[in-house]
């Protein structure tokens, strides 16, 4: 074997097992979520006829939900759609991709920044087998598109500052990433600017020197990062952020009011102490550091189940003991230097910050971020564990020592994957939308003319009903109508073509029609019924004639 | 000691002590237990016995739920001087607890004594910290046993640095009283005394073993003899109950859809109870170190134990906690490392007796995790300062000191303010506000009435009465006689004199002729007495917000 081939096994053997836990039944596992289906299907209304579902010609937000999506993701899924149809992979390649990418980069830059070979191979290591990156690897999670993207743009900037030569090339692909990322998920618009002002801020001195040389790449960022911001405020950016930004919590407003009628008093004094911008800001800063609360990290996770295994934190509990090493000797350790320890501890500060500007938190989406500087926390102290063990001069100890820790590991993938694989579907299967691939094929094999009623119990089935019947974008697109937003921003689409999705009451369903009810009352036994993989029934579809 | 240190301590003691004093004979009300402490405190004082006519007892049954009896004799002479009220109850509490920024600063100063702010921001955060007010400002059990802690730890180190065995025979004794104190405190105490051991363990071995057998291990062994034997023959005398593996098993039904999920062996494999107990313990664990117990919500478990919407430190300690004790392995002066790493095992081993029992948080059992935690909120504060005083630029040394001054004094204000105006108000039933109220009318009615019923709705009622009414105890050493619940949990006193404690039932007390009835508020809802023209009959006697937590109703 080529001794060069031997020298990268390591790292081929570790993206490889990035990308087996990542692909694995990628396809079709999770089911397609109504994200996922939204993207694929706009995608594919712009192949066939250049405008989205809602006839707009090629925007930069999709109204899709009338929650306006960010765009970026929509034309990275374009190619795919086009070679490999409207299938869910093609909607979920972009980011598997790019996640794999960001890993390989990830190496490249703890090299960069440690020049060792060990802590790198760890970092990654650790990154891949990761719950939390692996669970937004999978699927069209614009978050860590974004993520992979900052990531990316991170490596393009620290090779542009090394020594000894400032490199403009490189400097350029780092604006560029770091903008495009503008164009891809709401979260992200935060946390770009703020990082790549503070890298901008550390290496301070290195572009002070080279000052003429920033002028035009620095102007053409400006200019494409201008569009998102008018696209932004054009498409009910703002009504989006009310939906689901801060004051989207009524709690502050609640308690302002609660203090104020426990003092018993309207003096300005208890109206300033108790005012709701004050309370709002306490609100802020509760959310901002439940992310860094150990049972969010090692022990439950997020809540929301569509981003959570069960009883799985957003990393494994051992890792705790890892950090705790990483991070007791993260001050002291010569493996990184002055300026990679502020570049870690600010992308630490600044990544749960969008995140806790929602009304949701502590939020693993949001959030995501995270993962990184975390990870390299967990395996700065699995790199100096290790160290410790190779040097003990018991070989019994050693290699007991060894052992337990590889055993470790081991065991809490394959937990993990036991809960993502085996629990996940069987408890949140409302979550990921089970059932409707199976009612198209239903409905291909018995085929009807009558009106299709659909239960509004699951989120968005419309356009679920759109994805798999490769419903014709041209006709979608003049038959479209938005419902009023419901408290959170989101609307839906109650009818098209001869399917209605309603809440179900059998009295107001005309008669010739079919019901696909979940758990309604129904006077009458149903046709057929599709399950949850937990036994459950998810559709029931019941014929209604005289 | 120079003058200047003098008077700082004194300074410091007399703010701590004024702060928890401040209108401690109101505010907040009287719970069951100090109200328990200070009446048998008043029978001993008067009789030489308990409430049951035990003569000079160790351990009080009490409700049947076994107090150490330390604080009960810390009463006795506070009751002797004032009289039986709630100041005299809380004062020994309040002094104590005034002591502790004091002992704090001798402990730090003893380990490292060339810390240049270490000492004195220690014992300055720890006066103001809402954790230790909040236990000070009441008869706390587990604040005397955070001062005894640190007061034996103090005296351990003072002896290994002055090899003067008395220190040692201090620490032993202190370390003994602990088992008297606080029933967690057995634990901690066991914990503390292991650490002090490991971290000196080599220095121990070396010069100090005969004295460390003679002046520490004999005493405490004599100490505990007492506690060994009631283990053995009282088990009542345990009250501390400790979740073992099988106690809070997972519900049948979580059971039962993890086997659905994916059958039996998956889930004799992934989720056996031994997973599940370490799953559960150490979220309960990790519930102490959450944002939300240290700086939003503090005890979310009981309303008694924090002031309402604020956590147990003040906000600013949070961030500076953070950087305290992640700055420990890079402190450039030796000692200040090893009081750190100290700390920094108190701090772990601090929330293992609340982790072990089945609150999800518990602020009264891991009290001693106030010290750790302020400890490491100063040194973040003092190398936060320090990381820009080698900057030299003046001005921004003042302001960033300044910025942590103004953060940590508009936090504290506005700590005070949920405090002195929210905690009662915000839940008045948890916090027993108006038994005093009640007390008082029934006292002042009770010649006038042949039957009496006061409400047990909010528990342990009969011990505001002898408390308030301060009744002769041996009077009613005599008719004591607590009904053991059958829960196990504490029990009750169903009658004193003409008075019983019971729930009042409106429908039966309307025909009783001559008769007093004290319903709680509760009980008025649930039988419906406010939809009913009666109602008007009845005496608010304790308004709070808009209702009352006792009325009185009476026949003639």
């Amino acid at each position: 074997m080529p001794t060069k081939l031997i020298k990268h096994l390591p790292l081929i053997l570790i993206l490889f097992l990035a990308l087996s836990l990542r692909a694995f039944r990628i396809d079709s596992f999770p089911p397609l979520n109504p994200d996922e289906a939204a993207i694929a299907y706009n995608a594919f209304s712009l192949i066939e006829t250049g405008h989205d579902e809602h006839g707009n010609l090629f925007p930069i937000h999709f109204k899709s939900f009338g929650d306006f999506k960010p765009g970026g993701y929509f034309y990275l899924a374009l190619p795919f759609v086009k070679l490999l149809g409207l299938t869910p992979l093609a909607v979920r390649l972009p980011n598997l991709i790019l996640s794999l990418l960001a890993i390989f980069l990830f190496y490249k830059i703890v090299f960069l920044i440690s020049s060792n070979q060990k802590l790198s191979l760890i970092s990654i290591f650790v990154l891949s087998i990761s719950p939390w990156h692996i669970h937004f690897s999978r699927g069209a999670w614009e978050s860590n598109t974004a993520l992979s993207l900052i990531i990316i743009g991170t490596y393009f900037f620290l090779k542009s500052t090394q020594p000894p030569k400032f490199s403009v090339k490189y400097f350029t692909l780092f604006l560029i990433s770091f903008s495009s990322t503008l164009y891809i998920y709401h979260s992200t618009r935060i946390f770009a600017p703020l990082l790549g002002l503070i890298l901008f801020a550390i290496y301070f001195k290195t572009f002070y020197k080279n000052f003429r040389q920033l002028f035009l790449p620095i102007l053409f960022t400006a200019l494409i990062s201008v569009p998102v911001l008018f696209s932004f405020i054009n498409n009910g950016g703002t009504t989006r952020f009310g939906g689901v930004g801060l004051t989207a919590d009524q709690g502050p407003i609640w308690r302002a009011n609660e203090l104020i009628n426990q003092d018993a008093s309207t003096d300005l004094f208890y109206r300033i102490i108790h005012n709701k911008r004050l309370l709002y800001t306490i609100s802020w800063a509760q959310k901002y550091f439940s992310h860094f609360d150990l049972n969010f990290l090692f022990l439950t996770g997020d809540e929301v189940p569509r981003s959570k295994s069960p009883e799985m934190g957003q990393f494994y509990l051992y890792q705790l003991l890892f950090l705790l090493v990483g991070l007791f000797s993260f001050i002291k350790t010569k493996l990184f230097d002055l300026k990679s320890k502020q570049i870690i501890i600010f992308w630490l500060i600044f990544a749960p910050l969008a995140s806790s500007l929602t009304f949701q938190a502590p939020s693993a989406l949001r959030s995501l971020p995270l993962v990184i500087p975390l990870s390299l926390f967990i395996s700065l102290g699995l790199y100096h564990t290790l160290i410790y063990i190779s040097r003990l001069s018991n070989y019994l100890l050693k290699y007991l020592s060894y052992l337990i820790v590889i055993f470790i590991i081991i065991v809490s993938v394959i937990f993990y994957l036991d809960s993502y694989y085996i629990h996940s579907p069987a408890r949140y299967p409302q979550a990921w939308n089970y059932g409707f691939s199976q009612l198209v094929n239903y409905f291909q094999k018995n085929p009807t003319t009558d009106s299709v009623y659909i239960t509004n119990k699951y989120d968005q089935p419309y356009i679920m009903i759109l994805f798999y019947t490769k419903y014709p974008p041209h006709l979608i697109q003049k038959e479209i109508k938005l419902t009023t937003p419901d408290q959170f921003g989101f609307s839906t689409v109650t009818h098209f073509g001869n399917y209605y999705f309603q809440k179900i009451i059998w009295e107001d369903i005309p008669e010739n029609s079919v019901i696909v009810a979940s758990d309604e009352e129904i006077p009458i036994a149903p046709t057929d019924i599709i399950y949850f993989p937990n036994h459950q029934p998810a559709l029931k579809i019941y014929y209604k004639h005289e | 000691m120079n003058r200047k240190n003098l008077i700082f301590l004194i300074i410091i003691f007399l703010t701590s002590f004024l702060l928890r004093i401040f209108k401690v004979d109101q505010y907040p009300t009287l719970l069951w237990d100090e109200a328990a402490l200070g009446y048998n405190a008043f029978s001993i004082l008067n009789t030489g016995r308990d409430e049951y006519g035990q003569i000079l007892p160790l351990i009080f049954k009490s409700f049947g739920d076994y107090k150490p009896g330390l604080y009960i004799y810390l009463t006795v002479p506070f009751v002797a001087l004032l009289g039986l009220n709630p100041l005299s109850v809380r004062l020994p509490s309040i002094l104590l607890g005034s002591l502790i920024p004091i002992i704090f600063y001798f402990l730090i100063k003893e380990i490292s004594p060339k810390s240049k702010y270490l000492p004195y921001l220690t014992a300055i955060l720890i006066t103001f910290n809402p954790y230790n007010i909040h236990f000070s400002r009441g008869a706390w059990e587990t604040n005397i046993l955070t001062f005894e802690l640190i007061l034996a730890s103090y005296f351990f180190f003072k002896y290994l640095n002055s090899k003067s065995a008395k220190f040692l025979l201090f620490s032993s004794l202190v370390f003994g009283f602990t088992l008297y104190t606080y029933q967690a405190g057995k634990m901690i105490s066991l914990l503390l005394i292991s650490t002090l051991f490991i971290l000196n363990f080599k220095n121990i071995l070396k010069t100090h073993l005969k004295n460390f057998s003679l002046f520490f291990i004999f005493p405490l062994i004599i100490f505990s003899l007492p506690i060994i034997f009631g283990l053995l023959f009282n088990q009542n005398a345990n009250r501390l109950k400790v979740v073992s593996l099988s106690s809070y098993p997972r519900s049948e039904s979580e059971v039962q859809t993890i086997i659905n999920e994916a059958g039996y062996t998956d889930y004799q494999i992934f989720h056996n109870p031994i997973i599940y107990y370490i799953q559960s313990l150490s979220l309960r664990y990790f519930n102490h170190f959450s944002p939300k117990f240290l700086a939003f919500e503090g005890d979310w478990q009981s309303p008694r134990h924090s002031a309402p919407y604020i956590g147990v430190l003040l906000y600013p300690s949070l961030i500076f906690l953070v950087i305290g004790i992640f700055s420990t392995f890079a402190l450039s002066s030796k000692k200040e490392r090893k009081l750190s790493i100290f700390f920094l095992i108190w701090l772990i081993i601090a929330p293992i007796p609340a982790a072990l029992t089945r609150d999800s948080v518990q602020s009264v059992r891991s009290m001693s995790f106030s010290l750790p935690l302020i400890y490491f909120a100063s040194l973040g504060i003092t190398e936060t300062y320090k990381f820009f005083e080698t900057k030299k630029i003046k001005f921004l040394n003042f302001l960033v000191g300044f910025l942590i001054f103004y953060s940590y004094f508009i936090s504290f204000f506005y700590y005070s303010e949920l405090y002195l105006n929210h905690l009662v108000k915000k839940s008045p039933n948890e916090n027993l506000y108006g038994y005093k109220q009640a007390m008082d009318y029934l006292i002042t009615n009770q010649n006038s009435y042949q039957n009496i019923i006061f409400t047990n709705f909010y528990g342990q009622p009969y011990i505001y009465y002898l408390f308030y009414s301060k009744y002769s105890p041996s009077k009613y050493q005599s008719q004591a006689f607590l009904t053991e619940s059958i829960s196990g949990d504490t029990g009750q006193i169903n009658q004193i004199d003409n008075i019983r404690f019971d729930s009042p039932n409106f429908n039966s007390i309307k025909e009783t002729p001559n008769t007093l009835a004290i319903f709680s508020y509760d009980e008025i809802l649930r039988q419906g007495i406010d939809q009913t023209p009666d109602f008007s009959e009845f005496i608010p006697l304790s308004p709070i917000n808009n209702i009352s937590t006792f009325y009185a109703y009476q026949t003639n």
